[in-house]
């Protein structure tokens, strides 16, 4: 079992890895060649595959064959598919914009860093590259708050494009109702309470992995 | 009894305050000190409330990674001699800070009153939560409206009439995560069944209505009668595990709660409604933990002598 766990994350972070570095590409390729606002038009449909694969993730830690906890993984895709699946997806007014073209490259350069470290804990353990490690622990910093708020910055343009959409009305026979834009009115106030925690909970991980005698590795690998 | 009392020491990270092992004092509490002595002293000089105060001996075995294993809880009625908890002349007692406590029976009774009130208002008031009109309402309407208040009613007569308490407290921020749960699920409720474009099942067939709200109040009649055996379980001053017997309890361990779950799938039947059902799944998960709890408790307690046929909690399925 453990073997064949280990050789499966590996096939799979590997294949996040690769599927991230085609992502990040294919936004900086079309951004060159066909300007700022064909970005989603290059590269939407291969983050839109690459984000369904992510959803194994939850998979993973609700089955145990990763660590995390399949809530914070599920919170975790569940907000970026918000945006990408549920919105960029169905709003053309806002597939050109800038805001997207920058979330794209944000969320598609940190996964690369994140899959590639997920990759070399598995097959190197504690020989991991320290610069790795830093900058698995340090990109964030910037990218993070800038992610988030791109991410706010679409849900409120997207606002007056989604009345209706992904929505039940009643009647019904499970008296069951919900107001896509409605709760996107209200994600707009709960998204940054929610965020700021665990941007503040990576700097508590970053302490905890770069402290303790990380620069004298880093200076003696060097 | 002369003891040692110290701030126990805490390896988590984030939760130093108050300081590893800190000396809190050397007291000599006379022959036969009580629990109540213990717990006077620390208030008079540090000023934690009896509630707040929880004791272990010493931790006396290191687990790993120079992790103490927390020593034994000294936890007892106020009058209880410490000398019967364990506890010899000359020990070490450790000391932690629970934080402000509340009263369990407050925090019911504000968690029950809560889903008491907020649910009518959507009944009474539709103008203020709909967009749309809503002519006079459904028959449905009207007896589910009845239907929840009674059931919280009878949840807080309960509270304050059949369950006991004892001195029991939980931390004060118990009382926002419970609330939260019981008014946000009444208002989702509430907002459905109430709804003008509400559609009821059967289209609102009055037999059927009231069969399942008639079968509603039977289960909660059977919930009302095994609440009622648990309290007289044990007699005034008497402590300890006993083994339920009579009515329901013959064949489930927790038939408290079967009563209860039934109880609301009754409702759902009667208003059909989705939160509705999410509302019984959330709470019949929570209660099959407990019961399951009990349940191991009991057998754990009583080995062979626990009877091998009752079910936990939903037979014929746990």
């Amino acid at each position: 079992m453990g073997e064949g766990r280990e050789m499966y994350l590996v096939v799979y972070n590997a294949g996040m890895t690769i599927a991230s570095v085609l992502c990040t590409a294919s936004v900086v390729f079309t951004l060159l060649n066909r300007g700022l606002s064909k970005v989603w038009v290059g590269a939407g449909q291969m983050f839109v595959v690459t984000q369904w694969l992510a959803l194994l993730e939850t998979v993973h830690a609700a089955a145990g064959v990763s660590k995390s906890s399949a809530g914070t993984a599920f919170a975790q895709w569940f907000g970026k598919s918000n945006v990408l699946l549920a919105i960029l997806c169905f709003v053309p007014e806002l597939q050109n914009s800038w805001a997207t073209a920058l979330l794209m490259f944000v969320w598609s350069s940190s996964e690369v860093v994140r899959y590639y470290y997920y990759l070399l804990t598995i097959v190197m353990g504690t020989t991991i590259p320290e610069r790795l490690t830093w900058l698995r622990y340090t990109i964030f910093i910037p990218m993070y708050p800038i992610g988030m708020l791109c991410e706010l910055l679409i849900m409120v343009l997207a606002r007056p494009h989604i009345k209706g959409l992904h929505s039940v009305s009643l009647p019904n026979a499970l008296n069951f109702g919900f107001d896509y834009q409605a709760f996107i009115s209200a994600l707009v106030w709960v998204y940054p309470l929610v965020w700021l925690p665990m941007y503040l909970h990576m700097f508590k991980l970053r302490a905890k992995k770069l402290g303790d005698g990380f620069r004298d590795k880093l200076k003696k690998s060097q | 009894m002369k003891l040692r009392l110290e701030f126990v020491s805490s390896h988590r990270k984030g939760k130093s305050k108050p300081p590893n092992g800190k000396f809190i004092g050397e007291v000599d509490l006379g022959e036969g000190a009580t629990v109540g002595a213990l717990k006077e002293y620390m208030k008079k000089i540090r000023g934690y409330a009896y509630c707040r105060q929880e004791w272990r001996k010493q931790p006396t075995s290191v687990v790993k990674d120079g992790l103490e294993k927390r020593g034994d809880l000294v936890k007892g009625k106020d009058e209880e001699k410490l000398s019967d908890l364990g506890v010899k002349d000359g020990d070490v007692l450790c000391f932690k800070d629970l934080g402000p406590q509340i009263g369990y029976r407050t925090v019911f009774i504000w968690e029950y009153l809560g889903p008491m009130v907020i649910f009518p208002l959507f009944y009474l008031y539709p103008a203020a939560f709909y967009s749309q009109q809503r002519g006079a309402p459904l028959r449905t309407q009207t007896l589910a409206t009845y239907y929840w208040c009674g059931h919280y009613a009878k949840r807080i007569l309960e509270t304050l009439l059949v369950h006991r308490f004892s001195h029991a407290t939980m931390p004060i921020r118990n009382l926002l995560k419970n609330c939260s749960y019981y008014w946000t699920f009444a208002a989702l409720v509430s907002y459905f069944v109430n709804h003008p474009a509400y559609t009821p099942p059967l289209g609102g067939d009055e037999a059927y209505l009231n069969a399942c709200l008639a079968l509603a109040c039977l289960f909660q009649a059977g919930n009302f009668v095994c609440h009622v055996m648990l309290t007289n379980l044990r007699k005034p001053g008497e402590t300890g595990y006993k083994i339920p017997r009579g009515f329901l309890f013959e064949y489930i361990t927790c038939p408290n709660y079967t009563c209860e779950i039934l109880g609301w799938l009754m409702f759902n039947l009667a208003t059909q409604t989705a939160w509705g059902y999410a509302f019984m799944l959330a709470g019949a998960y929570q209660m099959c933990v407990w019961a399951q709890g009990k349940h191991r408790r009991l057998k754990k307690t009583f080995g062979n002598k626990y009877p091998k046929n009752r079910y936990v909690v939903l037979p014929p399925f746990l």
